[in-house]
């Protein structure tokens, strides 16, 4: 019979071998070998079958300009905060506003769908990682069960509270393409990023911003020691952004990232496109009196900005998570986004005011630290 | 049978990390309230993203330590070899990893951090008074979630702060926000750059944004420089896990990363 203890050191190098032999160290002799192109297999996507989506009525371009504040005030700072808040204040129509979030609330009585990879076996259908049974329903899934043919490691989860996606594929020994390789790539990856969000159930009409662009890397060394040697601009990863909507109204926190290092060589995602449901106590959309919504926004502004600088305010409508119960889902409530900066360039302060006349509860999430830890 | 090897390996892989871990450190300041003799606007929800980090890497198995409020001082972040009452190797560059939640702006040596308290006639702490790393500290990931942080024009600044073989410095080039739905992004952070993906690579896929507002929109702009004695090596910072440690370098070569073209406010566009 094998000892317990020596089973242990076999398995423990057995998993860890190859992967402390890839990470533990940097030294020269990993990078030579890093050098090395290793062609990477493609991954296989397979389409998820996705839930058919009724056709909403397309919001009108005014409709949407009416959510957010006036082009003219975008990069107007002011002193005057009464002012301020006024000028930028978003000109909906209330009647418009509540008939279209009523619209939202009976189009979708189960929710408004978001993405369709909703567990980890869709997931692992989706990009051909072995069938693996997980238990836990809120973790990443890390290992060398998941690796490509090239050993390259993948690592996936699925948050089921934050109703998040993450799938990340270790392609760090795969070279940066050449900045105009890449450029010339582009729209090759953007199609390519397109067809996976399509095959995650992601309807296009709900994207509200979309783009692909390129994460750059570049070096030099210390001017301090003499003529600068520069490398070479590369492009390290190849990346969609996209931002959600739904009938118009921007949905925060929700959101589309996936990379790429090369066509063909997919990198990562992180999603997080939810089922939109409304918080279950809102009865009706009655919205706060705009004069009321202005108040309460000048007068947390006036509390929270330094006075000696002049500000910048930007608000939009949004429908915007929160929880009734921490280890839950969020539902949705429509709320004001006000973003504040100050001229004298201080962090810009972010927050909401809840826009229904109606008061709905939820967790503040806002904690204190303590100064420090108890000695 | 299976299923007992099974167990056996995961046990043992369990055993493995929390060795490795066990001996890393976690530290973090933040202020919300400038409500000392340095002045500065409010921004609540600061402190819940400086903790979130710290309280994630705190559940990965490392020891947590932080210092806020008013605690936040000039010589808790200065070097020693820099100034007398530099007190950083047993502060800020007593961890491996730290985050630092303040405003910050920018002047000809590079960024400057906004404390809560005024201590030797400060009230900010300068980059150029900083040395982090193993030389007289400890520190490999330097994170700041502060204006123009990594401001791109000053950017090769950070040398002189790194000269004591940190190895990745993570900030922003222009403003950005702070504010609730940031929180969550410092904890993924610790739970993605652990032992999956490259911080400098995590810091930058978290912290962009686009803020939009209908007529027009804004991107937050996060960079991450990677420092190494070789142009290779300074790139494969970026790969470097908290949980993996590198080997420290001589750090003459810095790697920056950066999104093409992204455009802050408080910033020039970044470039091609």
């Amino acid at each position: 019979m094998i000892p317990f203890k020596m089973i242990m050191i076999l398995s423990t190098s057995l998993i860890l071998g190859p992967i402390a032999a890839q990470n533990i160290d940097n030294d020269d002799k990993d990078i030579k070998r890093r050098v090395r192109p290793i062609p990477v297999r493609p991954t296989p996507i397979r389409p998820i079958p996705v839930r058919p989506i009724p056709i909403r009525p397309i919001p009108s371009n005014a409709f949407k300009k009416s959510l957010g504040t006036p082009r003219n005030m975008m990069d107007t700072f002011s002193t005057n905060l009464n002012s301020a808040v006024k000028k930028s204040f978003p000109t909906y129509k209330e009647g418009q506003l509540t008939q279209v979030l009523s619209n939202i609330k009976k189009q979708f009585p189960q929710g408004v769908p978001g993405h369709s990879v909703k567990n980890y076996s869709l997931l692992q259908r989706l990009f051909d990682f072995p069938k693996t049974s997980i238990r836990s329903r809120n973790s990443l899934v890390l290992g060398p069960q998941t690796e490509d043919r090239q050993g390259h490691r993948f690592t996936y989860g699925i948050d089921i509270v934050e109703d998040k996606l993450f799938v990340h594929h270790n392609l760090e020994d795969k070279k940066p393409l050449p900045y105009k390789t890449a450029l010339k790539k582009l729209r090759l990856v953007k199609r390519e990023h397109q067809s996976l969000i399509k095959k995650m159930g992601i309807q296009n009409n709900q994207m509200l911003f979309s783009n692909t662009d390129l994460i750059l890397i570049q070096g030099q060394t210390d001017p301090k020691l003499g003529t600068v040697k520069k490398s070479t601009l590369m492009a390290d990863s190849i990346f969609t952004y996209g931002l959600r909507h739904v009938n118009g109204i921007m949905v925060e926190e929700n959101y589309i990232k996936l990379y790429s290092k090369d066509s063909q060589s997919f990198e990562g995602a992180d999603i997080k496109w939810p089922t939109i449901k409304f918080h279950p106590s809102i009865r009706e959309f009655k919205l706060k009196n705009k004069r009321i919504l202005m108040r309460l926004i000048t007068q947390k502004l006036k509390r929270e900005m330094n006075a000696k600088s002049a500000s910048n305010v930007k608000m939009a409508v949004v429908l915007r998570p929160v929880k009734l119960h921490q280890s839950r889902p969020a539902f949705y409530i429509p709320s004001i986004k006000v973003g504040a900066y100050s001229k004298n360039g201080e962090a810009g302060n972010l927050f909401y005011v809840d826009l229904l006349a109606q008061t709905v509860k939820y967790i503040n999430e806002d904690a204190k630290d303590s100064s420090q830890a108890s000695q | 049978m299976l299923i007992k090897i099974k167990a056996l390996l995961l046990i043992s892989v369990m055993i493995f990390s929390v060795e490795i871990s066990q001996a890393a450190s976690a530290r973090s300041s933040a202020i919300t309230l400038w409500d000392g003799n340095c002045s500065g606007g409010t921004r609540s929800w600061w402190d819940d993203m400086c903790m979130k980090w710290r309280k994630r890497m705190g559940s990965n198995g490392w020891s947590q330590w932080w210092r806020n409020y008013s605690l936040v001082k000039v010589d808790r972040f200065t070097d020693s070899t820099v100034a007398a009452y530099g007190n950083d190797h047993t502060n800020i560059d007593g961890g491996d990893a730290a985050l630092l939640c303040t405003h910050g702006g920018w002047d000809d040596d590079g960024w400057w951090g906004l404390m809560h308290t005024r201590q030797f006639g400060w009230c900010g702490i300068k980059q150029k008074n900083m040395r982090l790393g193993k030389t007289n500290g400890k520190l490999r990931f330097w994170h700041m979630s502060s204006c123009n942080s990594v401001r791109w024009s000053k950017r090769l600044k950070w040398f002189t702060a790194a000269g004591h073989k940190v190895h990745v410095v993570t900030g922003f080039h222009g403003w950005m926000y702070i504010g609730s739905k940031y929180v969550n992004e410092y904890r993924e952070l610790a739970k993605h750059a652990f032992s999956s993906k490259g911080v400098g690579r995590v810091w930058m896929d978290k912290m962009h944004h686009v803020d939009h507002w209908y007529n027009g929109w804004k991107t937050i702009c996060p960079i991450s420089l990677g420092f190494g004695s070789t142009s290779a090596q300074a790139a494969n910072a970026h790969n470097e896990k908290y949980k993996w440690k590198y080997s420290d370098k001589t750090n003459n070569w810095m790697n920056w990363r950066y999104y093409r073209r992204c455009d802050p406010n408080g910033g020039p566009r970044l470039p091609n």
